[in-house]
């Protein structure tokens, strides 16, 4: 059995700092890192594997630095790395991105599939749903939990308000996972110094059988215009007083001046 | 020739001699199952050290003992010789040895030290076995040598005794100015018939030869092999300056296959030759901030027990199968030895966990203090970070909050995980300016971790830099660009993740033409001038306290006239291991806290390069401690004792650590624990 996990290579930023000239976002002095949430799916896939056996293998669709993500996955303990590379794929929105994945997916020959909920940088959550759809699996969004493997079902805890739902689900199936399914474990040396000099299956647009009409800016009908910081309007004043008579004055005559009472 | 025990004589001596040969080649096989390490560069230099640290005994006699230890030495190597001219008249007994058997003057010499060396023995037995330091260990073999010395010099003396009161020509002119041989004469011999004189004579001469060709075989094969190791380990000794001894190895190489030392003959021969040398003196766990404070961790023990003892055993074992080491064993191999020879056990037995406790190798603070002190140059720290780096990169076992830091490290570039952009945060409300941005500063200001996240660190930076405003120098930081410096990843054990770090930060320093770095962090300050040298970083590093000293003595900082005074009065000040030690920097941070109108500096009894350890270097910072045993309460408590109005520290560690141990022994006594930039910066 194949377990596939897909993982975006992202900047390490809780601030998305925005070039306000070239509507991009800085990359410049960022660290990349594997995006959080998938580095939890590698997480929950390696813990599959422990407890049912299988392959894992990292997937990633990016630049030829992506590569450093994926090593990181193999530090923790995937068996193979694809990366996914090609100037095609430029531009590629989330059909797109998860149309190419699909189809490396499908040349791998994986029955499950883990990805993060959401990459960091975009927060769209669509491209693991996509790559379900494109290959028309089961899916299963903000899984916390994996009760139980059987060879045609999974029993997982969807995270839902309030509580999660318990999920049969058949197989083949994707699994989007929430950060809470596993701490991601720290690799052992003697797992970085291999993951180095590992070697990694690169494949571009031709070796996945991508039709040029269906990747990059080709195949998205969505295209990022422009991407802003929202002006904060909130404005916030600490009040000071000696007695809580006082600050509560003070605060009465900030409202009635705020014509708010 | 005293035929026919001429004869007799003869062949004792090569029976002897082939007994002393035989059990040194075997310990110098043992030696050469280690490592190879180039330690014979610089003869010159290496015969600097072997002189002061041997013939003058440079580190014994910073300590009253040691001069006991001086005459015992001097007094040996004249005892050793006078034995020449003595055991020679067993083959030639009228043989007169040149320069020695007619000379007085040798003769007086030897005699006196003879005394001395009785003296300073009856003076050692009296300290080992009567007042019990616990520093010393009462073994069997220490009390077998001074019986021995003491029968040797005691039958030299009554040999020459008789050949005095034989009126013997060759002694009367070569004794004259000795006190020893006349007065066994007059006491003992007095009124002996010529006859009986020269029976007393030839049988106390072979009650002579027997004991000390017994002692003669008895030092190599005893821990008294000392005396014939610490002279080589003084020639042998480290060239590197205190903080730059960690040799550094690269982990993707395609030949490592195993990292740290795992396995006794993994240790390189110089680090096997320590345990030959020790003299078991204990100075180094009397100073060792681990062993004082309870922890399984004693250096002394570690270095003439546990390590020499599982050498001896394991080597033994070793040389008799013909093995170099054990490193390609197979499981079975070693069943079917062990079945052969039950002693072949030892081979099985992993040096990290069966032979050395990883509590202990985890106790270390790096301090340095055993290695200072230590008079036969022994180096305990490289041995404990090999053990480490074994634990740590070959077997992925340590402490998990150890993991932790290090995961910090690796992907927010500080052991707390805070976000790696908010490194130059601290900065920002003085506004420093950050290094990119500055147009070629003087100095670049590096922060470290502590000091650009640590709250009470964060003070000090910010004291050094309104200083260096002052003072008119122009200095940037490199906020979120600068990165963890790897001191404690690589105290830790883990030389990957340090040679990560001290890439990239020497790749940014060199990017940004970095020259002149000033850090308040004493870490810091050793990484990056004793350690990035080796990945390509060649940077004047200074102490902000050496900095401002010097801004100081040139007149660029100025503290006001009729500044106030700061509140603390009376300060103790406390060495940091890293700048005290490791630099050898005690003078900068005094001379800034005399600056201080009307302070007051107080020593506590362990200052300079005897201070001791808050607690925290050797990654020991990131390591649980138990609650009960805390070095930092112990050094806390030291600088209470000399009611202190505040402890003067130079080290954001010490800082964490004084200010912790305050608040647990006097929380309410307002006792500051202070920097003294942050003194200085409140006057300016
Ligand atoms: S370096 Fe310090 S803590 Fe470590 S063994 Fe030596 S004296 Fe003890
Ligand atoms: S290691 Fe050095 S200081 Fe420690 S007991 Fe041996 S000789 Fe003395």
């Amino acid at each position: 059995m194949r377990i596939v996990v897909c993982v975006k290579q992202v900047p390490d930023t809780t601030e998305v700092r925005i070039d306000p000239v070239k509507n991009t976002l800085i990359r410049e002095g960022v660290p990349s890192i594997v995006n959080p949430f998938d580095e939890c799916a590698m997480e929950a896939a390696l813990r599959f594997r422990r407890d049912y056996g299988g392959t894992v293998v990292a997937l990633s669709m990016g630049p030829p630095q992506a590569e450093a993500a994926l090593r990181k996955c193999l530090a923790m303990g995937a068996d193979e790395a694809v990366l996914i590379s090609d100037r095609a794929f430029a531009g590629a929105d989330t059909l797109a991105t998860s149309f190419a994945l699909a189809r490396a997916i499908a040349k791998i020959g994986a029955d499950l599939i883990f990805c993060g909920k959401m990459a960091i940088d975009g927060d769209t959550a669509q491209v693991g749903p996509g790559i379900a759809e494109h290959l028309g699996l089961t899916q299963v969004t903000n899984v916390q939990k994996i009760r139980e493997a059987r060879a045609d079902y999974l029993m997982v805890e969807r995270v839902c308000e309030g509580g999660y739902e318990l999920v049969r689900a058949s197989r083949p199936v994707l699994l989007a996972v929430e950060k809470t399914i596993g701490e991601p474990r720290y690799p052992s040396v003697k797992a970085s110094v291999r993951a180095r000099r590992a070697a990694i299956t690169a494949w571009n647009a031709a070796d996945i059988e991508a039709p040029e009409e269906k990747i990059g800016l080709n195949g998205s009908p969505t295209q990022v215009t422009r991407i802003f910081t929202p002006e904060t309007r909130r404005r916030s004043e600490m009040l000071e007083a000696a007695t809580a008579e006082g600050l509560c004055d003070l605060l009465l005559a900030k409202l009635r001046d705020a014509e708010i009472i | 020739m005293r035929n026919p025990q001429g004869i007799i004589f003869l062949v004792l001596t090569i029976v002897t001699l082939a007994l002393f040969v035989s059990a040194l080649s075997r310990k110098l096989r043992i030696l050469k199952l280690g490592a190879p390490e180039n330690r014979f560069d610089n003869p010159l230099r290496r015969l600097g050290n072997f002189i002061m640290l041997i013939p003058l005994q440079g580190k014994m006699l910073r300590e009253f003992y040691g001069v006991i230890h001086l005459f015992v030495f001097w007094g040996f190597i004249f005892i050793v010789l006078g034995e020449i001219p003595l055991l020679l008249e067993g083959i030639f007994p009228d043989l007169v040895v040149p320069l020695l058997g007619d000379n007085p003057y040798f003769y007086l010499i030897k005699d006196a030290l003879s005394l001395l060396v009785v003296v300073g023995l009856f003076i050692g037995l009296i300290r080992r076995w009567v007042l019990k330091p616990r520093r010393l260990y009462r073994t069997s073999e220490a009390a077998l040598v001074v019986i021995l010395v003491l029968a040797v010099i005691l039958t030299d003396w009554l040999v020459g005794a008789a050949k005095l009161a034989l009126a013997e020509g060759g002694a009367v002119a070569a004794f004259r100015l000795t006190v020893g041989y006349p007065f066994f004469a007059s006491v003992f011999l007095t009124g002996l018939e010529p006859a009986a004189l020269a029976m007393f004579r030839d049988m106390v001469w072979w009650l002579h030869v027997f004991v000390f060709f017994g002692f003669f075989i008895y030092i190599p094969n005893s821990k008294h092999l000392h005396v014939l190791a610490a002279p080589f380990n003084g020639y042998f000794a480290s060239l590197q300056p205190a903080g730059a001894q960690i040799p550094t190895f690269d982990p993707l190489a395609e030949e490592v296959d195993e990292y740290g030392v795992g396995r006794i003959e993994a240790f390189t021969w110089k680090q096997l030759l320590d345990s030959f040398a020790c003299g078991e003196c204990g100075r180094c766990m009397d100073s060792c901030p681990a062993n004082l404070s309870g922890k399984p961790l004693n250096p002394k023990k570690l270095i003439c027990r546990t390590l020499k003892e599982h050498l001896l055993e394991k080597g033994a074992v070793l040389l008799r199968h013909g093995l170099q080491s054990t490193k390609d064993l197979t499981p079975e191999r070693l069943t079917e030895l062990t079945r052969l020879d039950p002693e072949a056990e030892v081979l099985g037995r992993r040096l990290v966990g069966d032979v050395v406790d990883p509590e202990a190798l985890w106790a270390c603070a790096t301090c340095g203090s055993c290695q200072n002190l230590c008079p036969v140059a022994n180096e305990h720290v490289q041995k404990i970070i090999d053990m480490r780096r074994f634990a740590v990169m070959n077997e992925d076992n340590y402490a998990p909050e150890l993991r932790l830091a290090f995961r910090n490290v690796e992907s927010k570039f500080n052991p707390w995980g805070v976000s790696w952009s908010e490194r130059g945060a601290w900065g920002k409300p003085l506004a420093v300016p950050l290094w990119k941005e500055a147009t070629e500063p003087e100095y670049l200001f590096w922060v470290g971790c502590a000091g650009s996240f640590d709250n009470s660190a964060k003070k000090v930076s910010e004291a050094v830099a309104k200083i260096l405003e002052t003072a008119g120098v122009s200095f940037a930081i490199l906020g979120p660009e600068e990165k963890c410096c790897g001191d404690f990843v690589r105290r830790a054990g883990n030389e990957y993740l340090f040679r990560l770090m001290a890439e990239e930060n020497v790749a940014m320093l060199n990017q940004r033409q970095a020259r002149r770095i000033v850090t308040a962090c004493p870490h810091c300050l050793n990484t990056l001038k004793n350690e990035y040298p080796a990945f390509g970083g060649n940077f004047e590093v200074v102490h902000h306290t050496q900095l401002i000293w010097r801004l100081v003595q040139e007149g660029r900082l100025q503290i006001p006239a009729g500044a106030a005074p700061a509140s603390p009065q009376r300060v103790v000040v406390h060495d940091s291991c890293y700048l005290g030690r490791y630099q050898g920097e005690y003078e900068a941070p005094r001379a800034l806290f005399r600056l201080i109108p009307g302070l007051e500096l107080c020593e506590m009894e362990r200052h300079r390069d005897r201070s001791f350890c808050c607690g925290a270097g050797g990654a020991r910072m990131w390591l649980e401690e138990d609650a009960d045993e805390r070095v930092n309460l112990l050094r806390a408590r030291q600088a209470l004792d000399k009611a202190p109005q505040a402890i003067g520290v130079n080290c954001p560690y010490c800082l964490t650590m004084m200010e912790d141990g305050v608040k647990d022994l006097a929380p309410d006594q307002g006792v500051e624990v202070v920097d003294p930039a942050v003194l200085i910066a409140r006057l300016l």
